[in-house]
């Protein structure tokens, strides 16, 4: 087996995506990772991310076209471990309220837009410095709450979804702001964008998905 | 939150918006800033657009949210440097020059991702550095772009900038009520105090690039930031 800083990353490159400086923090919490361009190369990775910006739909179709929408389903089918990361996170379930289109379904949920008026929140996108508040809290190396993230999404999971083990509050509302089903985590938030929080909540679940 | 001024690949302080000294390489001061765990950084560059390569490992090098602001002409030169991973673009001479930019980027981008830079020396708006044939009454300045749909307007006073003497409190009162979105106040911010001061006039945030960067009599280049922030 692969001690932990020799395991294989890959960062999914498709199209849609902030991926250098996802590569650049992973780096620094001591993980070399590849950039996967070619689908059928997933299996010979230990731990997948999948970032995305955007729209469900729009996130969706660019999986499709390059071939990764299958390679994905198939990857974690076989118990690969996979990290989604803001829109990558939201299109690993069923669909979202105004898309057309059909997500990965490897998690069951809808995705909701954010409405001021009926959630009373200030503004749409949520795009700012948010708490999360973890089902089991998480602490850095000296002790310290990892507990900030940026966000910046539209749409939301709602907060009684069953694979949520995470919650943030936009004004008053509560939405899931991380999920997990087994060796598939996703984050709503850009660790990549939250400095301490963002490495610690990386080493963290890295660390436990590839411990075996 | 810190900004950042870059002429060609090399960060630089102003002192009312010329005189300029050399502070360092910009992607040291961003990694320096990451351990800070500064909350957002604004990058503007007095030098026109900056290359796409260089902006990339700027935006790869920060592990916080940021906005630039320098040179951006076309819809397509925006597209990129959002993709690059920037949150938000900085606008000024675009109001006067190319509104029809601003408004489609707002349109496809969202209004939260665009951020209005509002330079304002005496009673002018300055649109080319600080030069006084290149600036607009700021009242004509202000009706130029209240029909844009927009997040955030950085209003720096000039006349402030560098001089470490303390914010333009007057100049946040007169424009807070013109404009509900957020304001950023810069220019003049010495301390704790005068971000409090600033806050209580009506900004909703504080930008300051000497306070983080330089340090004592000498202005000696130290980069630094409160943990309490």
């Amino acid at each position: 087996m692969t001690t932990l800083n020799r395991a294989k990353l890959g960062i999914i490159s498709f199209g849609l995506g902030n991926i250098r400086a996802l590569s650049n923090m992973l780096l620094e919490i001591g993980y070399e990772s590849d950039l996967v361009s070619d689908p059928n190369n997933c299996k010979y990775y230990d731990l997948l991310f999948l970032p995305g910006v955007g729209s469900f739909d729009g996130v969706v179709s660019k999986l499709e076209s390059s071939g990764f929408f299958d390679a994905i389903k198939s990857y974690v089918d076989g118990q690969g471990a996979l990290i989604g990361i803001c829109a990558g996170m939201q299109v690993l379930f069923n669909a979202s309220s105004e898309g057309s289109k059909s997500g990965l379904c490897i998690l069951n949920g809808q995705l909701e837009k954010f409405n001021t008026v009926k959630h009373h929140v200030p503004a749409v996108p949520h795009m700012q410095w948010s708490h999360v508040t973890f089902d089991v809290p998480i602490f850095d190396e000296n002790g310290r709450a990892v507990n900030r993230f940026y966000f910046v999404h539209s749409y939301f999971l709602s907060a009684a979804n069953p694979f949520s083990i995470g919650i943030t509050k936009y004004n008053k509302f509560r939405f899931c702001s991380i999920v997990r089903k087994g060796n598939v985590v996703g984050f709503q938030f850009h660790p990549e964008k939250s400095h301490r929080h963002g490495k610690f909540v990386l080493k963290h679940f890295i660390g436990e998905l590839i411990a075996k | 939150m810190p900004i950042l001024l870059i002429d060609g690949q090399r960060c630089v302080k102003s002192y009312n918006f010329e005189k300029f000294k050399y502070l360092g390489d910009p992607l040291n001061i961003i990694r320096i800033f990451n351990e800070l765990e500064v909350d957002e950084l604004i990058i503007k560059s007095i030098s026109g657009l900056l290359p796409s390569s260089f902006l990339e490992a700027l935006a790869s090098e920060a592990f916080m949210p940021v906005s630039y602001g320098g040179g951006v002409k076309t819809f397509a030169q925006a597209a990129e440097i959002y993709s690059l991973g920037f949150e938000k673009l900085i606008f000024r001479t675009s109001i006067f020059t190319n509104m029809d930019l601003l408004k489609r980027i707002s349109l496809s981008f969202g209004a939260q991702a665009l951020a209005i830079s509002c330079d304002v020396k005496g009673k002018n708006a300055c649109l080319n550095g600080n030069k006084y044939h290149s600036s607009v009454a700021l009242d004509e300045f202000k009706r130029s772009f209240c029909d844009l749909e927009f997040g955030e307007l950085l209003l720096t006073s000039v006349d402030k900038d560098g001089t470490g003497s303390g914010p333009n409190l007057n100049l946040i009162s007169s424009v807070r009520d013109d404009f509900q979105v957020q304001i950023t106040y810069a220019g003049g911010i010495r301390d704790e105090h005068d971000i409090q001061e600033a806050i209580e006039c009506g900004a909703n945030a504080v930008a300051c690039s000497k306070l983080f960067t330089l340090h004592g009599k000498q202005e000696g280049v130290l980069i630094w930031y409160p943990g309490n922030l």
